[in-house]
């Protein structure tokens, strides 16, 4: 009787130590999901975007630089050649793999009137179909986009050119 | 040392009757320190942020590439004469847990590569538990003697954790 009382603490003791380290993993592992995860990709304050800046200031002849040609394009009504040099521009700095939006705007006293933009398939990123889509809201990939303007003096003292310049590149 | 057979039965039978107990003690511990812990497990990933500022550092510092004219700075249009492997390293100021690949894209592509050791690890990127990468395309404006062309400036980095 002795020999089997004595195991028979043992195997509960066992028990009990097995049902508290149990709980404590159970807890822990509900703790880590909570944990939370902050992601600071970039501070905008007073960041000026080279890339748009550099866009209105390419030279396309001697004299002429884009900024002239948005102003020349609005008051001859004819925006074939900015429509056609500015895909070209934007198409070669974002690449469709790691940057696939970009749109770039022009407003003169809040009206558009020239808005050019990549081809862009939201479709990729949004929501997914497939079976992961309890954990994953989206794909594995995320876009993350970032909007700069600047506000340009121009001949005519009433009105106010506006261009702005939004592009999209992957987070992986 | 002897333990008589009644008090050994009596350790059992206590220990079974407190199990519960113990149990719903544990649990209810648990649950306070889960509570306690939850708030303050925030984690800032300021890698990517980090380099965003590196980056910028090639476009906007006179002691990088940006050029120069009258004491004047023009981000952005870059000094072609000054895209060289030590003014680049001066400018660097090598970090060994950071790696840096320029390409200058004009008509022909130069390159610049900022700590050798790192900069051979580009094809680890995918491991994202111990590396950090980023890749960006800066369109500029090249100052060649005088004479100004556009190309494109990737800047490519890569960072041990």
């Amino acid at each position: 009787m002795k020999k089997g009382e004595s195991a028979l603490t043992f195997v509960f003791s066992l028990i009990f130590l097995a049902v508290i380290l149990s709980i404590f993993y159970v807890l822990f592992l509900l703790s880590s999901a909570n944990r939370t995860n902050y992601v600071i990709n970039e501070v905008n304050l007073g960041n000026v975007n080279i890339n748009l800046i550099n866009y209105l200031r390419t030279p396309i002849t001697d004299n002429k630089k884009i900024f002239d040609l948005i102003l020349e394009s609005y008051y001859i009504n004819n925006y074939e050649d900015l429509e056609k040099i500015t895909n070209n521009i934007f198409n070669k700095i974002y690449n469709a793999d790691k940057c696939p939006l970009w749109r770039i705007t022009g407003e003169i006293n809040n009206e558009r009137f020239f808005d050019y933009e990549s081809e862009f398939d939201i479709k990729k990123y949004t929501l997914n179909p497939g079976p992961r889509n309890i954990i994953h809201i989206f794909t594995d990939k995320s876009l993350i986009t970032r909007t700069s303007s600047l506000n340009l003096i121009i001949p005519d003292p009433n009105k106010k050119l506006k261009i702005t310049l939004k592009e999209g590149c992957i987070n992986e | 040392m002897i333990i008589d057979k009644k008090s050994q039965f009596h350790t059992t039978e206590e220990l079974i009757i407190w199990l519960p107990r113990i149990i719903v003690i544990a649990v209810i511990a648990g649950i306070v320190f889960f509570l306690i812990t939850m708030p303050i497990k925030q984690n800032f990933q300021i890698d990517k942020l980090q380099q965003g500022i590196l980056m910028q550092r090639f476009v906007y510092s006179e002691n990088c590439l940006a050029y120069k004219e009258n004491d004047r700075i023009y981000p952005g249009i870059i000094d072609s004469n000054k895209f060289n492997d030590q003014n680049l390293r001066n400018c660097f100021q090598a970090n060994n847990n950071v790696g840096i690949r320029l390409n200058l894209i004009t008509n022909e592509v130069n390159t610049v590569n900022l700590n050798d050791r790192l900069t051979e690890k580009f094809d680890f990127c995918f491991d994202k538990k111990h590396f950090t990468c980023s890749n960006y395309n800066y369109y500029v404006l090249i100052n060649d003697n005088n004479e100004i062309k556009t190309g494109l400036l990737n800047i490519n980095m890569i960072k041990i954790k």
